[in-house]
């Protein structure tokens, strides 16, 4: 479907429901594990992921069409997950890094977690990484997004987000060797 | 490579167990794997529930009913509790006389307030003045000139005829 068709009946308010139903089909997946690289446990992924789409569902009106719709959803569903983390740690009376340090080690005893040794590595390694370079990281290893998709989702420069992830692949060897 | 492996145990006496020439790339592979990033990219490990996807429904939230406005809020009380403040502001200003001769001073300021709460609707000149498109606010209250405001209530003092009550 035409995503341009998809948002006018989003927007009319015509039969909008039923394009609602269209575009949570089309977007939940791929919404689902960009939220759940980032908030790691999936009860937590699927609350996000109810929000953002709550979230669309309201502002749909306000979208101007200025960028693809991918990447507006995504933007939310990005701002969402941080937004749930930052909650959680002022909460714990955490730091965000310390917090990280948290979900790593839920993870072991998470059933729907069945990383091998090597990828329970990769994702302490992932947890090392300024916040930045862990949104890249994730979109562009675990998701294979494009960069240009990337710096419109995440509203930077190609030539940044590059840069972002030659350096979180660089920490993450590090952090694979001293491990 | 058999040959120089059996010279080579022979010169130094150093053996090596069976087949570690053969296992040696799978281990060294397994080795790097651990220690750098796989060129072959790695999974995240993150399972979902059966079925998740699926099942998967947005429930949205029923939009909140909008507020009720008490026709007997704090803001209706507020004009009220002015129209009653002006009239003791008449009482205040008018001269003995005046007093003396509508014999307001009988009435007690409780009774007013309560009267004039309960039946603002029957003075519609001030209801108007004070409720239409909120024309005067509290600063332009404050700022009423007395004098115009005497002069005003005594003009119209048939239509408000307190003094009958």
């Amino acid at each position: 479907m035409d995503e341009k068709e998809l948002v006018q009946r989003l927007q009319s308010g015509k039969n909008s429901d039923a394009a609602f139903k269209e575009l949570v089909d089309l977007y939940k997946e791929r919404l689902y594990w960009q939220i759940r690289n980032i908030v790691k446990n999936h009860d937590d992924a699927d609350d996000v992921l109810q929000n953002t789409f709550i979230k669309i569902f309201r502002n749909i009106s306000n979208f101007k069409g200025e960028s693809k719709l991918f990447s507006w959803l995504y933007r939310i569903a990005t701002n969402e997950a941080i937004t749930f983390l930052n909650s959680r740690s002022q909460k714990m009376q955490v730091s965000n890094e310390e917090l990280q340090d948290k979900l790593i080690d839920n993870l072991q005893s998470d059933i729907f977690f069945e990383g091998s040794e090597i990828q329970l590595k990769l994702q302490k390694a992932i947890a090392t990484l300024p916040e930045k370079q862990r949104l890249v990281f994730n979109m562009r290893y675990f998701q294979d997004l494009k960069y240009q998709d990337i710096a419109e989702i995440l509203q930077v420069t190609e030539s940044s987000l590059k840069s972002n992830y030659h350096h979180a692949v660089k920490k993450v060897e590090a952090f694979l060797k001293d491990d | 490579m058999k040959k120089q492996q059996t010279s080579q145990s022979k010169e130094t006496g150093f053996k090596i167990p069976p087949g570690y020439f053969e296992e040696f790339d799978a281990r060294l592979s397994e080795k790097l794997q651990n220690k750098h990033l796989p060129e072959r990219k790695l999974q995240s490990g993150f399972e979902v529930p059966k079925n998740y996807f699926n099942d998967f429904r947005v429930e949205i939230p029923a939009k909140k009913e909008g507020k009720v406005i008490s026709l007997f809020s704090k803001r209706n009380l507020k004009y009220a509790m002015a129209i009653a403040a002006i009239f003791v502001l008449m009482f205040s200003i008018l001269p003995d006389d005046a007093q003396q001769e509508n014999d307001f001073s009988t009435i007690e300021q409780a009774s007013l307030g309560t009267y004039l709460e309960n039946n603002i609707a029957e003075f519609p000149l001030l209801e108007n003045i004070l409720m239409e498109n909120n024309q005067l606010n509290e600063p332009e209250f404050k700022n009423l000139d007395k004098e115009l405001l005497f002069n005003y209530l005594t003009e119209h003092s048939t239509e408000i005829s307190l003094a009958n009550y």
